[in-house]
């Protein structure tokens, strides 16, 4: 059964004079996923999410929640935290939630206190004496306060220390499996590994590739191979369709192969390596792999790939 | 939605108060050493438009600093702002409506503060509504609008700014006196002089200001103060209309 879409991105583009920050960029994100957009930086993500959300004009695609166009009446079931938070420095935390609490109808007292509990936050400081850690924090708990189903994330967990970092991700995991539908972005792949369970890579503008995180990861294998001494040529391999990239790095040599990769590990195994393994690919070298595609890393791939 | 406008407003309120009662303390301070304050003149009689037009023009200053609101919003708060359940004029409109009573509170503590000192020196008898310039209907909508028409301006002029729009009252203040001083000298004639006018007709104080004519006597600037509410009016209401078209079509 297909699941509903929450989120459909159609062909949105955007440039500012010349230089096109987005292209053509598309996703579907179905009802109660993460989804995860991964990108180097000025890859534009902000910029897709603020397209999507109306902050910034597109030059063209389109943007549907749940199937409509959005409204202002949405944003009592959405939520975007900014890359920067957004928030009023003079004001105190209290006041931020007061403001929550008189604009929200779904606004969640019970929760805004244990939000607050959690990040440590302090509700009579003023946030101008907040460190950025805690002003991430203070944007956070803002979203999360009003219950929303959809949440807009960019860079959730920036400035975060490693403590709060887990706390956001468990939240976000948590909201999904309450149904809500999640878009984050995060130069930490790690945080993205570990919540999202879909992904895009957008690299200057472009989406290079998107999907289930497990799809990808089963599809994409690295063979490893350890020498007894540097690593010798690998001639021909290169020229192999399957391969995506070639590292070598003194006595190790990593193969990164989209599908099957029957055929790579043989050609190694002609070199006699000391060890050969074929692994799946983490999401780290699917990122790298995507950008270095998109550079047309000649010069990643080339200082890697034996000549 | 109007609540962060809110607590600007009132902090902006609470330093006024300061600034009043410390002005009041002064002013009595000084009137008592002059020995004034004892000895006022038995037919003094001073016209209440006089002490509303000075709490006019307090009022103005306030509703020039409120007019930069939409450019504080625009200085890092829109993608919170512009992601709230309510539209980009909504929101404008509600925190207008904070401002209007914000100024209106500005005037009244400003008259308060006035009438403050003349009880403590028993002057209160000296106010008169009548006189020169009686307070009637058409002096009370002149005053109000004053105000209005510099936060029209002041919205209009700061809307699609980003930063620096705090210092954009005082230099439309400076502005507008050099311009109703050079459009009341005539000192530039042909051409200039006609740029000078036209520009003048959008400067609040022109519709606020005298001038002494030849004849030496205190002149408005305008024929009548029909006139006056009329342009006061138009500079409100265009600027504000101007204000929320550009507001609406920023971007984050």
């Amino acid at each position: 059964m297909t699941e509903p879409i929450a989120i459909a991105v159609d062909g949105l583009s955007k440039r500012f004079g010349d230089v096109t920050a987005l292209d053509n960029f598309s996703i579907a994100v179905p009802k109660g996923s993460i989804f995860g957009v991964l990108g180097t930086n000025g890859a534009g993500k902000t910029t897709a999410f603020k397209c999507m959300l109306g902050l910034a004009r597109s030059d063209s695609g389109t943007t549907l929640f749940e199937g409509s166009q959005l409204t202002p009446a949405l944003f009592e079931r959405m939520t975007y935290v900014h890359e920067r938070p957004a928030l009023y420095l003079d004001p105190r935390v209290s006041d931020h939630l007061e403001w929550t609490r008189r604009t929200y109808a779904r606004y969640d007292a019970p929760r805004a206190a244990k939000l607050l509990d959690l990040f440590g936050l302090a509700p009579k400081k003023r946030v101008k004496t907040l460190s950025k850690g805690q002003q991430s924090a203070l944007a956070l708990t803002l979203a999360f306060v009003t219950r929303p189903d959809i949440l807009i994330l960019d860079e959730p967990a920036s400035g975060l220390d490693p403590v709060n970092q887990r706390n956001v991700l468990d939240l976000l995991i948590g909201e999904a499996a309450g149904g809500a539908t999640i878009v984050f972005s995060s130069h930490a792949i790690g945080q993205v590994e570990r919540a999202a369970d879909r992904v895009a890579i957008l690299h200057r503008g472009k989406k290079m590739l998107d999907g289930e995180v497990d799809v990808l990861k089963a599809d994409e294998k690295v063979v490893e191979a350890t020498f007894e001494n540097d690593v010798p040529s690998v001639n021909g391999l290169a020229a192999d369709p399957s391969v995506r990239r070639i590292v070598r790095a003194g006595r190790l040599l990593r193969a990164f192969v989209r599908g099957n990769s029957d055929n790579v590990a043989r050609h190694i195994a002609t070199l006699e390596p000391k060890s050969l393994r074929v692994l799946d690919q983490n999401l780290e070298d699917i990122f790298l792999n995507a950008v270095a595609a998109s550079d047309g890393d000649a010069a990643a791939a080339a200082t890697d790939l034996e000549a | 939605m109007y609540y962060m406008e809110f607590l600007f407003v009132r902090k902006v309120l609470y330093w006024l108060g300061g600034l009043l009662v410390a002005a009041i303390a002064i002013v009595s301070w000084a009137l008592a050493s002059s020995g004034h304050a004892l000895s006022p003149h038995p037919h003094a009689a001073v016209p209440l438009s006089a002490l509303m037009a000075g709490a006019t023009f307090v009022a103005a200053i306030i509703a020039m600093i409120f007019g930069c609101a939409l450019a504080r919003q625009n200085n890092g708060h829109l993608p919170l702002v512009w992601t709230r359940p309510v539209s980009r004029e909504r929101f404008a409109l509600s925190i207008t409506l904070v401002h209007l009573v914000g100024i209106a509170t500005a005037f009244a503590m400003t008259l308060a503060a006035i009438f403050a000192v003349f009880a403590i020196f028993g002057w209160l008898d000296a106010i008169t509504a009548t006189g020169d310039v009686p307070v009637n209907s058409s002096t009370i909508t002149h005053m109000v609008l004053f105000p209005l028409s510099w936060y029209g301006l002041v919205l209009a002029i700061t809307a699609s700014m980003r930063s620096g729009a705090g210092f954009m009252p005082f230099g439309a203040w400076i502005l507008g006196s050099l311009l109703v001083g050079l459009d009341a000298s005539h000192l530039f004639s042909g051409a200039s002089g006609i740029v000078i006018n036209v520009l003048d007709h959008v400067n609040p104080l022109y519709y606020f200001s005298g001038h002494f004519d030849d004849s030496g006597r205190n002149q408005s600037m305008v024929s009548n103060v029909g006139t006056a509410i009329a342009g006061l009016a138009g500079i409100a209401v265009v600027g504000y209309a101007a204000a929320l078209a550009q507001w609406r079509r920023l971007e984050a």
